[in-house]
């Protein structure tokens, strides 16, 4: 595996590895490699759907009994979900529509427990996955550890709102975010959310190659599902209560006032349109934009995956909104997109 | 990986005898095969062209998830010979038009990548429980099986005394197999096996065709247009010798599978009772299974043999290395201990898996009833069972 180019979190210098320690050649400070985890961020964060105590003694039983046996032997339901996530390759079928090669270097951001971090290692040269929580990370050095697979590498990021990225410019072939940019400005409690998700945008782009391709799973701000009053995904992970419908079709300052009235928290969890999505790209440096339709959506096990202008598309809308028309616009309501972007 | 082939595609058009060049071509994903298995999975691609704007499909694309694995290289390497094979055996014949044609089977970027003709038409398996189901059977079960008895006549069928020599060919040979590929299984079946063999030995005499065998005829494999068959696909298991009414009872058990799949997932005991238990249904289908067989020249009598030697090659072929299907092994090894002969048996023995799977969901939501009453039946099955077998 050809060595990954990291740049300090502090001063952007280079890190120079001794033993398990990075250190940069700028200020001196020094990075720990803790259990195969490249730490490079000292901000405690934590995102998982799991408890964090449950997450920490879901890991104690990964390190005794393995990671299959952990999650097959467990009692907890929601750990038991996960097995059809983590390992099931099928997920990353979407990515087959990138140039990706057995040289390629993949950078997997937010890469959860790992699902498309592990289905692309066996097509890839080499895959970081990076992740503001450790525990996610952890996970994925003992899986990988235990299976034998020697071409990941988890590295612990400073959360994606701060657009700053520990790697060299021109790093990756590929940087994959499936189920992440719409979190990117939630981690901060001020600043505009989508001038955060721009910055991290084009901070992707600075660590992607020339050729390289980004690739996105993310909802359709206006997908059919939210006009018919479908709750927002994002806000359920807030609270126990019920989810609020609506928020992502209105205008956010309404959205806003929607979620502090209903959760007590501000709206920041950005989703976009078909042409919000192509304008964001484009202002962070993107000139090439292909999106396709995951029928099932963007995180299912075997999703149908359609090009955006294919008929299919314009079909499967059509019947859902019967007797209306939309004059070819129905790709604007599809419920979520795979983006693939290119420089 | 589609960049790459697109572009290989592009350069190779004119070879490729595709028609006009068009001005771009859009693949979309459909299909997947060994979704959590690395080793054998494989992935479809509906391609289909832009041309002076209007898009038609073109050709389906098949390719590993991996592309160094050997089990899905194989079989997108076999459905190409088997497909060649079958058009050049076929040459000149109607049936041609409902068999996809190979276009072409290279490599690119080290990845097998297979292409083959689009056909009409949408698959049978939408149509299993379509108003009366029972009526819906018996039209799909003589739309596929007039297409297969015309299918396997056009190959030219060869009638043969079923004796000692037939067993040594066709019969032994799956057992061989079964122990070849499950060594840790030596002598689990035996006894079973042993008892195929006495009713084989007092069998002697009676007449067998061997014909070919399409090796995965299901109803989501057959298309079908305006209540017409207009397709067959999937054709990577394709046997031009194969065992006696493999496509008969693959396509009764899947079909099977089907009808107590959607009786689990609607959480409806009526659904699975209604065609386990009903004498009715054992009618419908055993008298559509004995047509086709008077149709193809097979001794009715020999479906007893042939039925558990059916089972035994599903295990042995989901434990290839192409396939590596466990929950299809773990299955079929409970379906092989109970000992079925018949397609009655094999009606109420399949059964076991629905109640067994309701058992489960009543259990966890507390609902003791149907709890009770899938374990008595589960009981019920297994009693039956073993006085079978003592007999």
């Amino acid at each position: 595996m050809e060595e990954i180019r990291f740049v300090c979190p502090q001063c952007n210098s280079s890190l120079i590895q001794k033993d398990n320690t990075l250190v940069c050649s700028g200020c001196n400070a020094a990075w720990q490699i803790v259990d195969g985890v490249v730490k490079l961020s000292r901000s405690p964060s934590y995102w998982s759907i799991l408890p964090v105590e449950d997450m920490k003694g879901f890991l104690q039983d990964v390190k005794i009994k393995g990671w299959k046996d952990a999650i097959v032997s467990s009692k907890n339901p929601r750990i038991k979900d996960l097995y059809l996530f983590t390992d099931c390759p099928s997920r990353a079928d979407g990515t087959f529509y990138l140039s990706l090669t057995s040289e390629s270097r993949v950078l997997d951001l937010g890469p959860g427990w790992g699902s498309y971090t592990f289905a692309l290692s066996p097509r890839v040269e080499s895959v970081v996955a990076a992740d503001s929580s450790l525990e996610s990370l952890e996970f994925i050095s003992l899986r990988a550890k235990q299976d034998g697979i020697e071409n990941i590498a988890p590295v612990h990021i400073e959360p994606l709102d701060q657009g700053k990225l520990p790697f060299e410019e021109r790093s990756f072939d590929v940087v994959v975010m499936n189920g992440v940019l719409e979190w990117v400005g939630s981690y901060l409690k001020g600043g505009d959310p989508l001038k955060i998700q721009q910055k991290c945008l084009k901070e992707v782009g600075r660590v992607l190659k020339e050729t390289g391709e980004l690739w996105i799973g993310i909802e359709n701000r206006f997908g059919l599902k939210y006009l018919q009053g479908e709750p927002d995904d994002h806000l359920r992970y807030y609270s126990s209560k019920k989810s609020v419908s609506y928020t992502t079709v209105v205008p956010r300052i309404i959205a806003n006032m929607m979620t502090q009235k209903a959760l007590g928290i501000p709206y920041r969890t950005y989703t976009h349109s078909l042409w919000g999505l192509k304008r964001l790209l484009k202002k962070a440096g993107f000139k090439e934009i292909e999106f396709y339709y995951p029928l099932e959506g963007y995180r299912a096990v075997s999703a149908k995956i359609y090009p955006i202008q294919s008929q299919e598309v314009r079909s499967k809308i059509r019947e859902r909104i019967r007797p209306f028309s939309l004059f070819g616009l129905e790709p604007a309501l599809c419920n979520n997109f795979f983006v693939l972007a290119r420089k | 990986m589609i960049p790459f082939i697109k572009k290989y595609i592009f350069e190779n058009w004119d070879k490729l005898d595709l028609g006009a060049r068009p001005e771009d071509l859009l693949f979309i994903k459909f299909a997947d095969r060994g979704i959590r298995n690395p080793a054998v999975g494989t992935i479809s691609f509906l391609a289909k062209k832009i041309l002076y704007g209007k898009e038609s499909p073109i050709f389906i694309l098949r390719i590993p998830r991996y592309a160094e694995s050997e089990g899905a290289g194989q079989t997108l390497r076999n459905e190409y010979d088997n497909l060649n094979n079958v058009h050049a055996k076929l040459k000149g014949s109607s049936l041609t038009a409902t068999i996809p044609k190979p276009i072409l089977f290279t490599k690119v970027r080290s990845s097998a990548i297979f292409m083959l003709s689009v056909l009409p038409g949408k698959d049978m398996a939408m149509r299993i429980i379509e108003g009366n189901i029972q009526k819906s059977y018996i039209d799909n079960f003589r739309l596929a099986f007039s297409w297969l008895v015309e299918f396997q006549k056009s190959w030219g069928m060869e009638t043969l005394e079923f004796n000692q020599d037939f067993v040594d060919k066709y019969v032994k040979r799956v057992f061989v197999v079964y122990r070849d590929t499950f060594p840790q299984n030596a002598g689990l079946h035996d006894r079973y096996f042993n008892r195929i063999l006495a009713k084989a030995k007092r069998s002697y005499g009676k007449k067998v065709s061997v014909l070919p065998q399409h090796g995965d005829f299901h109803a989501a494999n057959i298309f079908v247009h305006k209540d017409r068959l207009s397709g067959v696909i999937d054709w990577e298991d394709f046997r031009e010798e194969g065992l006696p009414c493999h496509d008969l009872f693959h396509y009764i058990k899947t079909y099977l599978e089907g009808f107590y799949a959607f009786a689990e997932e609607q959480g409806k005991i009526q659904g699975i009772e209604a065609i386990a238990w009903s004498q009715e249904w054992g009618r419908v289908v055993s008298d559509l299974a004995r047509s086709y067989c008077q149709a193809v020249r097979v001794d009715i009598e020999l479906m007893e043999i042939f039925l558990p030697l059916f089972l035994v090659e599903t295990i042995n072929v989901a434990g290839s290395f192409r396939k590596i299907a466990p929950h299809i092994l773990r299955r079929n090894d409970i379906l092989l201990g109970l000992e079925p002969f018949t397609i009655d048996d094999l009606r109420l023995y399949m059964s076991i898996f629905p109640y067994g799977a309701l058992f489960k969901k009543a259990s966890a939501e507390k609902n003791m009833e149907l709890a009770k009453h899938c374990q008595v039946k589960v009981g019920e099955i297994q009693k039956i069972a073993n006085r079978k077998k003592a007999q």
